[in-house]
């Protein structure tokens, strides 16, 4: 297994001081710990929210190429939102909790903690969870809807209802969150820690000492900044891991987010998947891009032309069409690439990732029969095939049969109001 | 057709409309996040009668906000009194707008956005480093020096061996002064002719006439650890040797070694670039049995440029002054020697680490702590307790600052602060005066850019025109103190050619030029906002453009809507026909349902009678498939047939010059306005002497209003 691990790191470029990591075989019925949820948004060509290209004929097609047919199990027949709530916000900032939007106050986005955030208090780890995206910030222009953040089309992954964790966009940052990256010697990189460590200090006195100096109402405020200067001294504190990449920190641009968006996700993978292999998380949420945005465009691989969002509302023209298949094509490559490097981690059959959109039909902005995956490898669950409930089902029924498969069986209700889980078993296990 | 919609039947309609009370309109198009205590808009104010009706009410305390981005930016670079990279922030997290500006936000960072703003900081924090200009006041930095030879963090007598003089600043004599030869078969350097003085790579032996000498040059001025030992290892007889290290002539360590004898050296001392330390190994009194062994390391700390940039008179003055413009108010006591102590002990850390200039790793630590200190990113001068009794006057200033220039005080507005003069009415009239014309742009782009939607250009190749056509305009009405109702039909434009050949004027110039204009230049004929809010498909335009002037001309923002409503609207958009003429598919929306129509009764006429304009602001008289543009709307018994007939009603309705002094009043006050206060924006629109005051006098009569309001208690 070493071996084979060694071989994928020379592959990737890195030479790592490995942990000696477990490598058992994954046995049936045993409890996998790590999780990746992985967004795209806008749906894909699901006409009517009718399959259309969501078959192993079309767009799953990578998947199938790769070697990954068994590696994934199609799950139909889900839904996810609110009625009025646009799902291009709603089941984006809710895919992974099936918690409505708490609209009203359009400077803080509010939405009920989503099931990443509940796996990585489960399982404490030095790197709570990663966040990992491909844009820093989309601000849709024309947003007519009363009390919508734009937040909710910039972050799947919620702390707290007021506390998202904004994803990382950048290779180079990436890479500097996990291993450093800084130039020097040990002693002078161990400095730059401490330094920082100073710096932070400060800041805490400062804000301490003007929260005294203010009244009681202003704690709220200075409290919620205080918390995030510590968390971001907890990264600091982080220590004792022994991988060190001799990896060069990526030095592509990837300042625009239409540019290099294939290679920028393939070595998000890169990173992740060493950043598990190296017991830093058990817990990464992906988002390929924001909701509603016109990236995932793929400019580099199909040539220019209309973006995600404008394709996805296709109004019947062909030419529209045919791209958005196109890039349904490649956004699955992009899938079966993060299969790839976790099987050839040997941490597949430890993981569990769950790959889907806001919706089915962009068109009509359809959140039913969802194009949903849930990948992986063991026997014990029903990969290679197809999942079809009798009747539709929300998400969160899927969230609840997940959260039992990694371990956390004591989740037996998740989501609210109509997205409620219904208590049903989905029967993901043969 | 016609719709009538005199300013009382639409205020009732809205108020119908207003079904779930809170006017909460956000984001992008459309307006304003939603007032916590919401007065009754402009036109319910019953008319005032006097004084009384201005009343104070009971007021909530403000909230502590943070600075936008846009104001964090100009801070930095007035501060350091040079420009700043935009570039620099493009990884910020937007500030989402709180009663329609960015300025009066409290959201949280969280640690991946706070992270990008730590690398801002210490990218500042190299600006600062790389301008002169800012520690022009501390000793010349030492010229950088040109190595003698390879320049290194240590050397080592063993591993630099090689069979070349000089290398790695290592070189072999004898006493004599003269070079050795290397002598290949042996591997070691030899005095010729041959007496037997050789030098090789752990040890040495003397000759007969002359002392074997080790030397190595100090590539640079620096201090220099000296570390090894030397060993008589040959001890099958003879008297031993005399070993000695002189640096520059002057001996540093001396042993007389008997038979068999070591002796371990290490010495530290400083030397200057072309110094020379030479080991040396003496025969005594004969040569005989006097193979030395020898290993020495030289590790050498370069002198940093910067080694008397001391916390007094150097650093102290710098990170006072630019701590305190940036926190709006003098460097406190307590916080001026805690950055002493981060400095000093950061100096320390990095010259122990090895860091080349520790000064510049220890001045980098304190100007990230200035640029994130919650001091700057909030301001603690709109809230009570903010401010220490003492500071009122720099408070006064800053927020005069913040609303003109989004912005710290100036030099002149700082030095009246420190004189305590603010306090002196006239005084304060006169700057406020002064800066409105001093920083007229930036008032333009930091209000009336929120406000009229052109801080950010809209897109396409004349975007950048459209924004600057908005800017000149409001810049003109402004600096003229034209009535705010010119802003919506001012008579003339300001645009450049290609703008100018767009709108189908006829200037020629390339650089913005001031055309008379009967139709262009008014805020509704605006490339700005026609393009803005003509995106998305046709339905959507005339409904954006609705919103827009509804929200942003009349401050009638529409209702948050309940989610039954909403979902009428995701339906409604499937279920018509988009084959039929427009007007009549927003017909048909609007009598979908009396919840879509309650309010679509309002906007689509307003939006519709905007359809000359096309989406990219282009004037016409049909749509694109010949069918002809139909206007519906009738305000104030005025039939209104297209957008100059539209700007000329919505002059005439009396809620256009309070929405106008409602928002500077807003931006004035960096929070939303009490019930009271919409009462006193009332007035300064129609001032009781029944003066028609022009947008200057309007604006500085807020500001001159808003700074007692917003004046804390220590």
């Amino acid at each position: 297994m070493t071996t084979s691990r060694r071989t994928v790191l020379s592959w990737l470029g890195v030479q790592l001081a490995l942990p000696l990591l477990p490598s058992v075989a994954h046995a049936s019925g045993q409890a996998r710990k790590r999780f990746i949820g992985a967004y795209f948004p806008n749906g894909a060509h699901m006409p009517g929210g009718i399959d259309g290209s969501w078959t192993w004929a079309d767009a799953l097609q990578p998947l199938e190429q790769r070697g990954h047919r068994n590696n994934t199990l199609i799950v139909r027949k889900l839904f996810n939102g609110f009625p009025g709530h646009d799902p291009h916000w709603q089941n984006c900032a809710g895919f992974l909790s099936c918690e409505p939007m708490v609209l009203g106050d359009s400077s803080v986005a509010r939405i009920g903690k989503t099931m990443d955030q509940v796996l990585a208090d489960a399982q404490p780890m030095p790197i709570r969870s990663l966040e990992v995206g491909g844009i820093y910030y989309h601000v849709h222009q024309l947003n007519d809807h009363p009390g919508y953040s734009n937040d909710y089309l910039n972050r799947i992954s919620w702390q707290t209802p007021d506390k998202f964790r904004s994803p990382i966009p950048n290779p180079a940052q990436l890479f500097e969150k996990l291993f450093g990256g800084q130039e020097g010697s040990a002693q002078q990189i161990a400095w730059l820690h401490a330094r920082k460590r100073s710096v932070l200090d400060q800041l805490h006195k400062d804000a301490t000492r003007l929260s005294n100096r203010l009244g009681a109402e202003y704690r709220p405020t200075l409290s919620s900044y205080l918390d995030t200067v510590r968390e971001v001294e907890l990264g600091l504190n982080r220590g004792g891991f022994s991988c060190t990449p001799t990896l060069a920190k990526p030095t592509q641009d990837f300042s625009n987010p239409d540019v290099n968006y294939v290679l920028r996700f393939q070595l998000m993978h890169q990173l992740v998947v060493l950043a598990m292999q190296c017991g830093l998380t058990n817990v990464a949420t992906l988002m390929y891009g924001p909701g509603v945005s016109d990236h995932l465009h793929f400019p580099e691989v199909l040539g220019s032309g209309s973006g995600h969002h404008a394709c996805a509302h296709h109004g019947g023209s062909q030419a529209s069409i045919t791209r958005l298949k196109a890039m349904n094509r490649v956004q699955v490559g992009l899938l079966a690439d993060l299969l790839d490097k976790l099987k050839a981690a040997n941490l597949l059959n430890e993981t569990l990732v769950l790959y889907g959109s806001d919706m089915s039909d962009g068109n009509v902005h359809l959140p039913e029969n969802l194009p949903m995956l849930v990948c992986g490898a063991g026997s014990d669950l029903k990969f290679g095939q197809e999942l079809v409930p009798a009747a539709r089902r929300p998400l969160s029924d899927l969230h609840v049969e997940l959260f039992g498969l990694l371990g956390q069986s004591s989740v037996t209700s998740f989501g609210s109001g109509a997205c409620r889980s219904t208590g049903q078993p989905l029967g993901l296990r043969v | 057709m016609r719709r009538a919609l005199a300013p009382a039947l639409l205020l009732v309609a809205v108020s119908g409309c207003e079904g779930s009370i809170l006017p909460a309109f956000v984001d992008g198009i459309i307006d304003h996040g939603a007032p916590t205590s919401p007065g009754p808009g402009p036109g319910t104010t019953p008319e005032p009668t006097g004084p009384a009706a201005c009343a104070p009410s009971a007021s909530p305390l403000p909230t502590l906000t943070r600075l936008s981005t846009h104001e964090y930016r100009a801070m930095v670079a007035d501060v350091l009194g040079v420009a700043v990279d935009p570039a620099l922030f493009s990884r910020w997290t937007p500030v989402a707008a709180v009663h329609g500006f960015d300025t009066m936000s409290s959201a949280r960072i969280d640690a991946q956005g706070f992270e990008e703003q730590f690398a801002t900081a210490d990218a500042l924090a190299t600006l600062v480093l790389s301008t002169p200009a800012l520690t022009a006041h501390c000793p010349a930095p030492r010229p950088a020096q040109t190595p003698a030879c390879a320049l290194k963090a240590g050397y080592a007598s063993t591993d630099d061996f090689s069979d070349a003089q000089d290398r790695d600043c290592w070189t072999y004599l004898d006493s004599g002064g003269a070079r050795m030869a290397f002598d290949n078969m042996n591997a070691r350097w030899r005095k010729e002719p041959d007496q037997g003085a050789y030098l090789w790579r752990t040890g040495a032996h003397p000759g007969s006439t002359v002392d074997a000498v080790r030397r190595w040059t100090a590539p640079v001025d620096g201090t220099v650890t000296l570390s090894g030992s030397f060993a008589d290892a040959d001890t099958g007889g003879g008297d031993g040797v005399l070993v000695t290290i002189r640096h520059a002539g002057a001996t540093v360590f001396s042993r007389d070694l008997p038979n068999g004898g070591s002796s371990p050296f290490s010495a530290t001392f400083a030397v200057a670039r072309g110094d020379v330390v030479d080991f040396v190994v003496n025969r005594k009194t004969n040569a005989s049995w006097d193979t030395t062994a020898f290993t020495a390391s030289v590790a050498l700390a370069p002198t940093a440029r910067k080694q008397a940039w001391a916390w007094t008179g150097c650093v102290e003055p710098l990170v006072t002054r630019l701590a305190s413009r940036a926190f709006r108010r003098p460097l406190r006591a307590d916080e001026a020697s805690e950055y002493q102590a981060l400095f000093t002990t950061s100096v320390q850390g990095a010259a122990t680490a090895g860091f080349a200039e520790p000064v510049d790793e220890a001045l980098r630590a304190v100007l990230q702590a200035v640029f994130l200190s919650p001091n700057f990113v909030f301001k603690p001068e709109l809230v009570p307790a903010g401010l220490e009794p003492g500071e009122r006057s720099f408070g006064t200033a800053s927020r005069l600052a913040l609303f003109v220039r989004g912005s710290v005080p100036d030099d002149t507005l700082w030095a009246l602060a420190q004189a305590g003069a603010l306090e002196d009415e006239a005084v304060l009239r006169r700057e406020v005066e002064r800066l409105l014309t001093q920083d007229r742009a930036r008032f333009t782009k930091g209000f009336a850019g929120q406000w009229l939607d052109f801080r950010e250009a809209p897109a396409g190749a004349l975007g950048a025109s459209m924004q600057r056509e908005s800017a000149a305009v409001f810049e003109a009405v402004l600096s003229e103190d034209l009535p705010a109702e010119r802003l919506l039909r001012p008579g003339f434009t300001i645009v450049d050619a290609a703008l100018g050949a767009h709108y189908g004027l006829g200037n020629t110039a390339s650089t913005p030029m001031r055309v008379t204009s009967a139709t262009r230049g008014g805020v509704l004929s605006q490339g700005s906002f026609l393009v803005k809010t003509g995106g998305g498909s046709e339905f959507r335009r005339p409904i954006h453009r609705g919103i827009w002037v509804l929200s942003r001309l009349l401050c009638r923002p529409l209702p948050s809507l309940d989610p039954a409503t909403l979902e009428e609207i995701g339906n409604s958009f499937n279920t018509i026909n988009r084959s039929l003429p427009l007007p009549e598919q927003m017909k048909l929306h609007r009598d979908s349902s009396n919840r879509c129509g309650g309010c679509h009764a309002h906007i689509d006429p307003i939006g519709l009678s905007l359809e000359q304009y096309d989406e990219a602001a282009q004037w016409r008289t049909t749509y694109p498939g010949g069918a002809p543009i139909v206007s519906d709307l009738e305000l104030d018994g005025v039939r209104v047939r297209d957008p100059h007939e539209l700007s000329q009603a919505i002059e005439n309705t009396a809620d256009f010059r309070a929405c106008v002094a409602s928002r500077v009043l807003t931006f004035a006050l960096n929070r939303g306005l009490r019930s009271d206060e919409q009462c006193l924006a009332e007035r300064l629109a129609r001032p009781l002497d029944g003066s028609t005051p022009g947008l200057q006098t309007l604006t500085v009569q807020a500001l001159l209003k808003a700074l007692p309001l917003t004046e804390v208690r220590p």
